[in-house]
């Protein structure tokens, strides 16, 4: 099993508030995107490529390929998992993968979704998603820089 | 939004309300003080910790008001900076509500009124909830001020000295949580050292080290290939959109993007408000059009403002061959919104608020602690030309080339260079401001027979390394920021921590 540093769910994937604040709070040196559009155009593989920090490997991959590599041998690498929505996350802990916590950054308001909490705007699935991340035993809090303060969504949900 | 670089900063509106209160050059050094604080502040994606806008103009003009000391003022900072990051998201709570109203204006096609919803009502909300603030503070602040600081005397005021001494400190840890990393390390001391022992200025020891920074970081022509090539793309035939339009939409959105800024849309709702003018061009005959071009750009999005203004011109450009007959769904505009708003957000917070905002207002704040009234001006025409430069740069280029040439810059590796000249060049000037702005002097003496025989400032730390106690305070700050302590809580502990020690006068002010 790879050691995950930081596992992020986060509408903007890498962003400003990775850029200057996760990666080098969790000091990462592979940055794991999951997220099958991206992995399946190659133009929005290209824009992550060329925003990611070059001192950092870049990994774009569909659910399926994280988990498998997720679950590969681990070697030097501190992987922070990013991920659009709570789905991919689920899936990988369906799939046996294990992550001590996980951290939700932002999520944007659109259609369908509804006003979770502050910066955080979700659907009755992805609510649901939380729901069974949590059952799971993994613990969700909302924190979206690091000089924040964790909130538990726990009791939000 | 140009307020952000300007009068966000408590150099800039130390000026302003030194203007108002009738003593800008007194203003002007209070201000630089307490920017100091906030050197490293960095907001990224709409999170705010603390306000220094707030920290800087009510401080500033209590100081001035009650002629409240230096010291005093900087104390007074932190809390009001805390108060208006708290009010910041209440109005972007508040704001939340707008996004119905606006959503029924694009629903029924009402493309003027959406400078209501995202501007003007907005700052009406605003208004009212900083001026009710101002009137408040004001009111009852001023009468309580005054009389705490009749009551300061004597030991009380010396401790408020010491606090004020090693403030800074934790303006300098937080900046270093953002540049202290790889070979710039070295850079720190070597600054540090430096200006400690040849007494050497702030402004001497950044002139020193761009010259080393160049020599390390080592730029070769080939950095710049990206930046040569845009001349060669630069010819553009204007179809629906003229030249007017896209400067029109541009101005918009470097202004607007944020003036409705609110947790379920960001900048969304600024972004359709912007583009509109583009739209209306585009979509001139055709309603239905216009209405679902509004909706798909009225959608949760948020990046930079300058590096992201690239976004718009490429929509621009895309709703144009849109209408022109060419075949672009709806989901291509938004997985390239999407796709992007991150990465352009990413590079720009980076570049603008690590490299430029930090370096430049350090020189500037230098200048001005100094009493140089010019020196906020200069810096505030200085950001606003090379943002609104910038900005204006990427949106043509995005709406020229799609984005082309950014994405070789960005690919190239220049701005990575770019990153670890900017790191090491702070790195170095930190290590000088802690020499010339924090200050912390032991108050350990021995007396025998009327005679001091031993002096722990004078016959310790000076014999060794004078100042080793701010450095060590400011390294200090930025373990503990480091290890995941909230700022807030090594704020306050520094402060306590400085206070009690005046108090106790083991340490003298």
């Amino acid at each position: 099993m790879k050691n995950v540093v930081l596992a992020r769910i986060d509408e903007r994937l890498i962003h400003g508030q990775v850029m200057t604040g996760w990666i080098k709070m969790c000091s990462a040196n592979v940055i794991l995107v999951i997220d099958d559009a991206s992995a399946a155009n190659a133009f929005l593989k290209r824009i992550l490529f060329a925003a990611a920090p070059k001192d950092c490997e870049l990994l774009v991959h569909t659910t399926k390929e994280a988990i498998e590599y997720l679950k590969g041998e681990s070697d030097q690498e501190k992987v922070l998992v990013l991920a659009k929505t709570p789905g991919p996350f689920l899936e990988a802990i369906k799939e046996g993968v294990t992550f001590n916590e996980i951290n939700l950054g932002n999520m944007g308001g659109g259609p369908g979704r509804k006003r979770f909490n502050k910066n955080v705007n979700a659907s009755d699935e992805e609510v649901a998603e939380f729901k069974a991340i949590v059952d799971a035993g993994v613990p969700i809090y909302m924190q979206m820089v690091p000089s924040d303060s964790k909130v538990d969504i726990k009791s939000l949900l | 939004m140009g307020n952000w670089a300007t009068l966000n900063r408590p150099l800039v509106s130390g000026l302003v309300v030194g203007l108002i209160l009738g003593d800008p050059v007194q203003g002007t050094i209070i201000g630089a003080n307490i920017n100091i604080i906030y050197l490293g502040i960095i907001s990224a994606g709409g999170s705010l910790p603390s306000d220094s806008g707030m920290a800087g103009i009510f401080s500033t003009a209590f100081a001035l008001a009650s002629g409240l000391d230096l010291n005093t003022a900087l104390a007074l900072a932190i809390p009001l900076g805390l108060l208006g990051g708290l009010m910041n998201t209440l109005i972007m709570t508040l704001q939340c509500f707008l996004v119905k109203l606006a959503d029924k204006w694009v629903r029924e096609c009402k493309a003027n009124l959406m400078i209501v919803v995202d501007l003007v009502i907005p700052y009406v909300i605003k208004y009212i909830v900083w001026f009710t603030m101002a009137f408040v503070i004001l009111f009852y602040g001023s009468g309580a001020i005054d009389s705490i600081v009749n009551s300061l005397q004597g030991p009380i005021l010396d401790a408020l000295n010491v606090m004020g001494g090693i403030v800074p400190a934790v303006g300098l840890g937080m900046m270093l949580l953002v540049i202290f990393k790889g070979k710039a390390r070295y850079f720190f001391f070597l600054g540090f050292l430096v200006s400690n022992y040849f007494g050497l200025s702030v402004i001497s020891v950044a002139i020193l080290f761009t010259v080393v920074g160049l020599l390390v970081v080592n730029f070769t022509p080939e950095d710049f290939e990206a930046f040569r090539n845009v001349d060669s793309s630069n010819s553009h035939q204007y179809e629906l959109v003229d030249r007017r339009t896209l400067t029109k939409c541009w101005y918009m959105w470097h202004n607007l993007c944020e003036s409705m800024y609110n947790y379920e849309r960001m900048q969304g709702i600024g972004f359709c408000t912007a583009i509109i003018p583009a739209l209306k061009k585009i979509y001139k005959d055709d309603k239905d059009g216009m209405v679902e071009a509004m909706t798909r750009h009225s959608m949760f999005f948020n990046t930079d403002h300058n590096f992201g203004a690239m976004i718009m011109g490429i929509c621009i450009s895309m709703e144009e061959q849109k209408k022109l007959g060419e075949n672009i769904p709806n989901e291509a505009f938004v997985s390239l919104k999407s796709g992007l708003m991150g990465p352009c957000a990413g590079i720009g917070d980076t570049i603008s608020q690590v490299v430029l905002i930090p370096i430049l207002s350090v020189i500037f704040i230098n200048l001005a602690m100094q009493g140089a009234v010019w020196a906020p001006i200069a810096y505030a025409v200085l950001f606003l030309l090379l943002f609104y430069g910038v900005g204006y740069w990427m949106f043509k280029v995005g709406y020229k080339n799609g984005g082309e040439t950014v994405f070789k810059i960005m690919e190239s590796g220049i701005l990575d260079k770019v990153i670890s000249f900017a790191n090491l060049l702070g790195c170095a000037v930190t290590g000088a401001l802690i020499t010339n702005f924090v200050s912390f002097t032991w108050n350990v003496t021995m007396v025998q027979n009327e005679v001091e025989v031993f002096n722990l400032q004078t016959g310790v730390f000076d014999a060794i390394l004078p100042n080793a106690m701010p450095l060590v305070i400011t390294l200090a700050v930025y373990y503990a920021n480091k290890k995941g302590i909230k700022p807030t809580v090594v704020t306050f502990a520094t402060m306590a921590i400085g206070f009690i020690l005046g108090l106790l006068g083991i340490v003298g002010a």
